[in-house]
């Protein structure tokens, strides 16, 4: 690939990343809420997410060219976001309220060390891709499977399913910057009575 | 013809049960109860199942895409 090129190609490929992911992440919540099976409605889609996402890493590590490189990236943020939406609903499903912000304290120390500890795996690793792509595939795994497997969830098999209302999903995409209590305009508004 | 509850027994049979957790927890419940046993459990996993995530994003994003 062209060296010159470098900086496009990153914005253009992580962009489509980007909307991928932020298409999947509702779409997996969504399907999960749906899910029924012994394991429980969430850890099927936690595991199955972590396994698309190592899989794709591990090819993603030897890609080349900018498409396969484009593709393989999509396919990781999208199963990453398989993984994540439905591992973020366990919280409203299973922790009492009194303590749920004890588990969010626990999700964002999570985002803090993994954000950072990722730079920091990326750069040890980045004269060997393809050990930096197969690293984080096993440990996306273990903690995947550490998740599902150390706290299992009910057998839903017998609870009926709620109906599926595309258009009141479809529209949980849209917030009104207008009726929001908390958006700049709307506080400013406030003050200026 | 509808026929409507009088006794307090009826009341309170239609009274919905709250739904326990796997960790035995009622998810609405608004008490701030100690965490230990299972729920401590899922804490720590809650936790690391975000660490797994973000790690991978860290690492991809920043340096590993070989672009």
């Amino acid at each position: 690939m062209d060296p010159a090129q470098k900086a496009a190609n990153l914005a253009i490929v992580t962009a489509v990343g980007a909307v991928g992911g932020m298409i999947a992440q509702p779409i997996a919540g969504l399907l999960s809420d749906r899910t029924r099976t012994r394991w429980g409605r969430r850890a099927p889609w936690i595991f199955a997410g972590a396994l698309l996402a190592a899989g794709g890493m591990v090819v993603l590590g030897g890609m080349t060219g900018l498409v396969g490189i484009g593709a393989l990236y999509l396919l990781v943020m999208v199963a990453l976001n398989i993984y994540f939406s439905p591992k973020a609903a366990v919280m409203p499903d299973r922790v009492p309220r009194g303590v749920r912000g004890l588990f969010s304290a626990s999700g964002g120390l999570g985002v803090l060390v993994g954000i950072t500890g990722g730079m920091g795996l990326g750069a040890v690793l980045s004269g060997t891709p393809a050990v930096g792509y197969t690293v984080l595939a096993v440990v996306i795994v273990l903690a995947a499977g550490g998740f599902a497997l150390f706290n299992p969830d009910h057998d839903n098999r017998g609870e009926p399913r709620p109906p599926l209302q595309w258009t009141a999903f479809l529209r949980t995409f849209w917030v009104s910057p207008g009726g929001t209590p908390t958006s700049p305009g709307a506080s400013s508004a406030g003050c200026s009575r | 013809m509808s026929v409507v509850p009088h006794s307090s027994e009826t009341v309170t049979a239609q009274l919905p049960t709250p739904r326990l957790s796997p960790e035995g927890h009622d998810p609405q419940s608004t008490e701030r109860i100690p965490v230990s046993g299972p729920l401590r459990r899922l804490l720590v996993w809650y936790g690391v199942a975000s660490l797994g995530v973000y790690l991978a994003l860290g690492a991809v994003n920043s340096v590993l895409l070989p672009l």
